[in-house]
């Protein structure tokens, strides 16, 4: 809402500035966002006439004109579309300076020189308007009733014309006050900060009463909708531009002028926060208005030029035959006040703002009245913003005089009143503040309060949003200031802070990651379809259970993402695309899946990690380092699950197993699942092309998901200590033919389970199958540690272990001692 | 076993080769003492040194010393451990000047094997270019938004402030009802919201939160809601349609807007420095009566909006004009929702408040556009 100073001042004596005037808007809740200035002094910028208009030799848009800016003849090029000859314009002359800065030389375009410039309204500083050339006889050409008035002479100072600036707030109204939309509201708040009071003006027009005569045709259908309507007609109207005042008011809240009836229905609108609506009487069947529901497949044209279908959601004003109007929203193009128009009938009503809020909804529709009446205009203020404008009229267009009128209230709006104690203004805001003062600020706001404590206070009919004690609290704070509050320690209160182990769980499982040299990434939940269901398919949903937008604001972010692969594909996408050599990322975040009728969303915790390019962020070959070396080459399938399974023994995960796994999405045979000793807990592999082409991504991705939540049986448990031996270990290497079938695991497992308690570890340190390897045969060759705790252990017993171990992997998987 | 001194001819002559000069300052003493003794040991102990003072390389010194102090044939080694069957005099004198020899000869060896290493490596260093860049792991990067939920969280924790986690996909009564929107209220309208197939929606606010603790828990309560949320906005350089929150509630019997302002401001110089300037003011949001709104200064103009001095008068350049910026919003819960998760608002008081992470960490690290959080562009991730 734009408050304009001068506006301001109409209402309250104030001695104020206007900053301090937005300072104390600001510490009251009306926040001031912006201070501007409509107008000001343009030296050197007269009111000109343009004698001739011809085309520019060079440029079609342009135009060459010849101007008398009163000290003579000048050329002037302008670009502007409705510049013609004989209109009255503003000339920015050589040397002036225009509000935005801007200093005006001679100069040449497109080869034609200008001895200066015609200016738009925007240039001026006037308003938004920079359609084209002010045409000062157009704006300022209109008398107090409308007849015409002679400009001043060519070369008068344009600020004669225009007077002195405009300084205006910009003030965001919260959406439980709607008395803000008002100068009435905001001038009271105004008042109440800093101590001033209404003008003589202000109070009559607060307590004029226009009264209707009864004998106009009014009915109130659905008087739920509507439980107050004030029909008055009005003869002898005569419409045309509005005088300079009205035009200024309308330039300084941000509106444009029409003519001068439905310029004062506005001005009573930014004024009293009360919607008026101007219908052409004769227009009217009847003359007779009734307020009813729209009935199924009627239609109407709106002043905004489209035809609407109507339902019965929405709350029209009809005549005798049809819709004339969409009740707190916008008026008919039918009834419609033109140039014609001599008579006419005010509406000043109150709709319910439930109603107004559902019509404007369905008709998607949005206006200053409607915003007004969605948010609740004052009950009580018809009488005065319809006295207002009868009042105003009769100034701009004499001899307007009120005929037929009705008035119709269905039942009387009770005051409502409420208690303040003075204990609950302690409690709430932590400081003691007597009733007196209370009393002294909520009187200040115009409540009426009877003393004592509690207080009984009477809530004025403009304040919807006071219907509880706390809110009085609130006003008695705002009031008193928020910087007056004082500031108490943080206390203990006896409230201690835990970490959950879920949480220290999820930091660990980021930090093993960030250890593991990935970089956390934060992508989007929302996600295709598409890619929804790509990424389903790669656990293993192949028709996964999608929670779908019903309002997505693309194809791109319908559905919420099953798990965050798809996010790290597009990043790991955009990456590339940016040149990157290396990408790899992980998320910590929700999956979605939908459950049953009425049931939320199951929300799955889940860690993703994607890896690819080289293995290293920096290396080069050099002797000691052959090209070939893995540092670098890309990241291949076991430089990946290494990095897996480092993260899974940083999260205590205990000996977990891995088992081929296909899905689609997977690069065949190069998946896996991941299981911990009670459950299974991920999957890891590189993707294939295909899957990856949908992301545009050309190159080998590695992919590790793990469900963070079903880590917390393992995870979570304390370790318990072992004393590490401190006798010398044994070192043996050991190397098996086993068949091609055979798993590492498995081999490993019959090597452990007969190998006893002294075997301290067992290392893989050769994989081959070749020359030298009996047929369906491979070799595996473990490095092996002995350690006892207490002792050095002797040889026989050394030999005696490994002979049970081969035994056992004789036995169990088939295999055969390689003997060197 | 004989009290007779090793002599000097039990070494091999060519330990005699070295400098003397080596063998140090002390060397002549130590001589000397052991004469003084009249042992007859400094033959001996001479040749001895010399060895390992002057072994040409580090396989000689390893084999004299081992000769002369090997545990299981060094001769010295061999001399103490049989000390037992002298006579009580013998072995006071041979003991004493065994135990000597043994430590001067220890010293020695160190010495020259420290020598040795030191011109070996000497000589080993070759053009090694420093400037050469080492083979590299990667770096993991926490994400900078992640990293100031992490800060705010520790300092929520330090003020007693446990996490509770709610839902991203919300029931609309936990979002809007029982947060005190009525239905069909134009404050909803600041709340663009995506609905799911199904009625529910994607949670606008962390304060839904706020109700499904309370009907948990009972108070005294002290939590925070860090999270995502969404809002149904055409994305650009200031606005996207997910971001992230953090609010905070506080219940208790008798918690004030006294106790949510220390609170507040203790967080904002935290989190922005001792001196920084704040100030509460009013603002409305239906889940708070009465609501607040912290704003910080602008540390360049503090709080003015404009520069009065020096070259750059005029409208403050940093903040446009504003002079402030908001940080927080927050107030007292209001009664209708204590009311709607079965709390007494005559028993119990609360405030609660909420802030973005976008905003804090745009404002803290000059990030010009909001898309770059969820963009992951590697370039962007690793400056934090
Ligand atoms: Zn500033």
């Amino acid at each position: 809402m734009k408050l304009p100073i001068s506006w301001l001042r109409e209402w309250v004596e104030l001695g104020a500035s206007e900053t301090a005037v937005a300072d104390a808007l600001t510490r009251r809740g009306f926040y001031v966002e912006g201070i501007e200035t409509l107008g000001g002094a343009y030296p050197g910028v007269v009111v000109a006439r343009v004698l001739e208009v011809s085309r520019h030799p060079n440029a079609d848009r342009l135009s060459l004109c010849r101007v008398d800016g009163g000290a003579g003849e000048l050329r002037v090029v302008c670009g502007a579309p409705n510049v013609r000859a004989g209109m009255v314009v503003p000339l920015a002359t050589i040397g002036a300076t225009l509000p935005g800065g801007l200093v005006i030389k001679k100069s040449k375009i497109r080869g034609e020189e200008s001895q200066g410039m015609l200016c738009s309204a925007r240039e001026l500083g006037l308003s938004e308007d920079h359609e084209g050339i002010v045409d000062l006889e157009r704006t300022f050409g209109a008398g107090e009733g409308g007849e015409a008035v002679a400009l001043p002479a060519s070369g008068t100072p344009l600020a004669a014309l225009v007077g002195t600036p405009e300084v205006v707030l910009e003030v965001e109204v919260p959406f439980n006050r709607p008395d803000g939309l008002g100068i009435v509201g905001l001038a009271r708040e105004v008042k109440a900060a800093l101590g001033g009071r209404w003008t003589t003006a202000a109070r009559d027009r607060l307590a004029a009463q226009a009264a209707a005569r009864g004998d106009f045709d009014l009915t109130l259908e659905d008087a739920e909708g509507c439980p107050r309507y004030l029909a008055q007609a009005v003869e002898g109207v005569r419409i045309g531009p509005s005088p300079r005042w009205l035009r200024r008011r309308l330039d300084g809240v941000g509106q444009r002028s029409i003519n001068n009836v439905v310029d004062l229905t506005n001005l009573v609108l930014f004024e009293f926060g009360q919607p008026l609506h101007a219908f052409d009487l004769a227009k009217l069947a009847g003359p007779a208005i009734l307020v009813r529901r729209a009935r199924a497949g009627e239609r109407i044209v709106t002043l905004d030029g489209k035809e609407r279908a109507l339902d019965p959601e929405v709350l029209v004003i009809a005549d005798r035959e049809r819709p004339v109007a969409l009740a707190g929203v916008m008026g008919g193009a039918e009834s419609e006040v033109t140039a014609t128009t001599t008579a006419l009938l005010l509406e000043c009503a109150w709709f319910d703002p439930r109603r107004v809020r559902r019509g404007a909804r369905s008709l998607e529709l949005s206006t200053e009245a409607s915003k007004r009446y969605e948010r609740g205009v004052d009950p009580e203020i018809g009488p005065a913003a319809t006295a207002r404008f009868l009042e105003l009229l009769a100034r701009v267009s004499p001899g307007a005089r009120p005929a037929a009128g009705r008035e119709r209230r269905a039942g009387e709006a009770a005051v409502r009143t409420l208690t303040l104690r003075t204990a609950r203004v302690a409690r709430l805001i932590g400081v003691a503040i007597g009733a007196e003062e209370s009393a002294r600020h909520l009187a200040a706001m115009d409540f009426a309060v009877t003393a004592g404590d509690p207080l009984t206070v009477a809530v004025p009919s403009w304040r919807p949003d006071v219907t509880l004690e706390d809110d009085l609290v609130e006003e008695v704070a705002r009031a008193r200031g928020y910087d007056q509050i004082p500031e108490a320690p943080p206390a203990g209160r006896g409230v201690h802070a835990v970490r959950s182990e879920r949480e220290r769980r999820v930091a660990r499982a980021r930090g093993a990651m960030l250890a593991r040299g990935l970089s956390e990434a934060w992508t989007s939940s929302m996600v295709s379809e598409r890619e929804a269901l790509a990424t389903a398919a790669l656990l293993g949903d192949a028709a996964p259970a999608l929670v779908r937008l019903t309002n997505p604001m693309s194809r791109e972010s319908q559905v919420m993402r099953p798990n965050p692969v798809a996010g790290l594909l597009r990043a790991c996408a955009h990456n590339l695309r940016q040149g990157a050599q290396a990408v790899r990322l992980f998320e910590v975040g929700a999956g979605f899946r939908a459950r049953g009728a009425g049931e939320l969303p199951l929300e799955r915790l889940m860690l993703a990690a994607i890896a690819s390019g080289p293995a290293h962020a920096h290396a080069h070959s050099d002797e000691t380092l052959k090209a070939t070396d893995s540092a670098l080459q890309p990241l291949d399938l076991f430089g990946a699950k290494g990095l897996w399974e480092a993260w899974l023994e940083e999260m205590r995960v205990d000996t977990p197993g891995w088992r081929a796994y296909a899905a689609a999405g997977w690069k065949p045979g190069a998946s896996a699942e991941v299981a911990s000793v009670t459950s299974h807990i991920g999957w890891a592999g590189s993707l294939s092309q295909p899957l990856l082409r949908g992301w545009d991504i050309e190159v080998p991705v590695h992919l590790f998901v793990v469900l963070l939540d079903a880590l917390s049986q393992d995870a979570a448990g304390r370790p318990r200590a072992t004393l590490p031996g401190r006798f010398p270990p044994v070192r043996r290497d050991l190397a098996f033919f086993v068949p091609v079938a055979v798993t590492h695991a498995a081999l490993v497992a019959a090597l452990r389970g007969a190998a006893g308690e002294w075997l301290a570890s067992l290392e893989l340190f050769d994989v081959y199958a070749g020359t030298g390897t009996p047929e369906g045969m491979k070799s595996l060759a473990f490095a092996l540690r002995f350690q006892h705790p207490e002792r050095t252990l002797t040889e026989d017993e050394i030999l005696k272990v490994q002979e049970r171990m081969t035994i056992a992997a004789a036995r169990e998987c088939g295999a055969q001692l390689r003997e060197r | 076993m004989t009290a007779t001194p090793l002599a000097k001819d039990d070494l091999p002559a060519d330990w005699d080769q070295g400098d003397p000069e080596t063998l140090g300052a002390e060397h002549a003493s130590r001589l000397a003492e052991l004469e003084a003794g009249g042992s007859g040991w400094a033959g001996f102990y001479e040749r001895a040194a010399r060895g390992l003072a002057a072994a040409p390389d580090l396989a000689a010194l390893k084999e004299r010393h081992t000769r002369l102090l090997g545990r299981e044939r060094g001769i010295v080694t061999g001399r103490l451990a049989t000390l037992g069957d002298l006579t009580a005099a013998e072995r006071k004198t041979t003991g004493r000047a065994l135990n000597l020899i043994k430590r001067w000869l220890t010293e020695l060896e160190g010495e020259r094997r420290g020598a040795l290493e030191r011109a070996l490596e000497a000589r080993s260093a070759s053009g090694f270019d420093v400037t050469l860049p080492g083979r590299r792991p990667w770096i993991g990067h926490r994400h900078v938004l992640g990293q100031i939920q992490d800060e705010l969280l520790d300092l929520f924790h330090g003020l007693g402030y446990s996490v509770y986690s709610s839902p991203e996909v919300e029931e609309e009564a936990y979002n809007f009802a029982k947060l005190n929107f009525p239905p069909d209220h134009p404050a909803r309208d600041a709340h663009d919201t995506y609905w799911v197939e199904g009625g529910h929606l994607l949670r606008t606010h962390t304060s839904p939160g706020w109700v499904r603790a309370m009907e948990e828990l009972r108070p005294p309560l002290k939590l925070v809601f860090p999270g995502r949320v969404y809002r149904a906005e055409q994305v650009d350089a200031s606005h996207m349609d997910q971001f992230h929150q953090i609010d905070g509630l506080c219940v208790d019997r008798d918690v004030s807007m006294a106790d949510l302002k220390g609170t507040l401001n203790m967080f904002a110089r935290s989190i922005l420095g001792r001196e920084v300037k704040t100030r509460l003011i009013p603002i409305y949001f239906p889940f708070v009566e009465p609501g607040a709104q912290l704003d910080v200064a602008c540390a360049i103009c503090d709080g003015t909006g404009r520069i009065t001095e020096g070259a750059t008068a005029g409208r403050c350049p940093v903040c446009k004009g504003a002079g402030w910026s908001e940080l927080l919003g927050a107030g007292m819960v209001h009664p209708h929702v204590l009311r709607a998760v079965g709390y007494d608002p005559e028993q119990v008081t609360g405030f609660a408040f909420g802030m973005g992470l976008e905003r804090i960490a745009m404002a803290r690290h000059g990030i010009p556009e909001i898309r770059l959080f969820l963009e992951n562009d590697l370039r962007f991730l690793e400056q934090f």
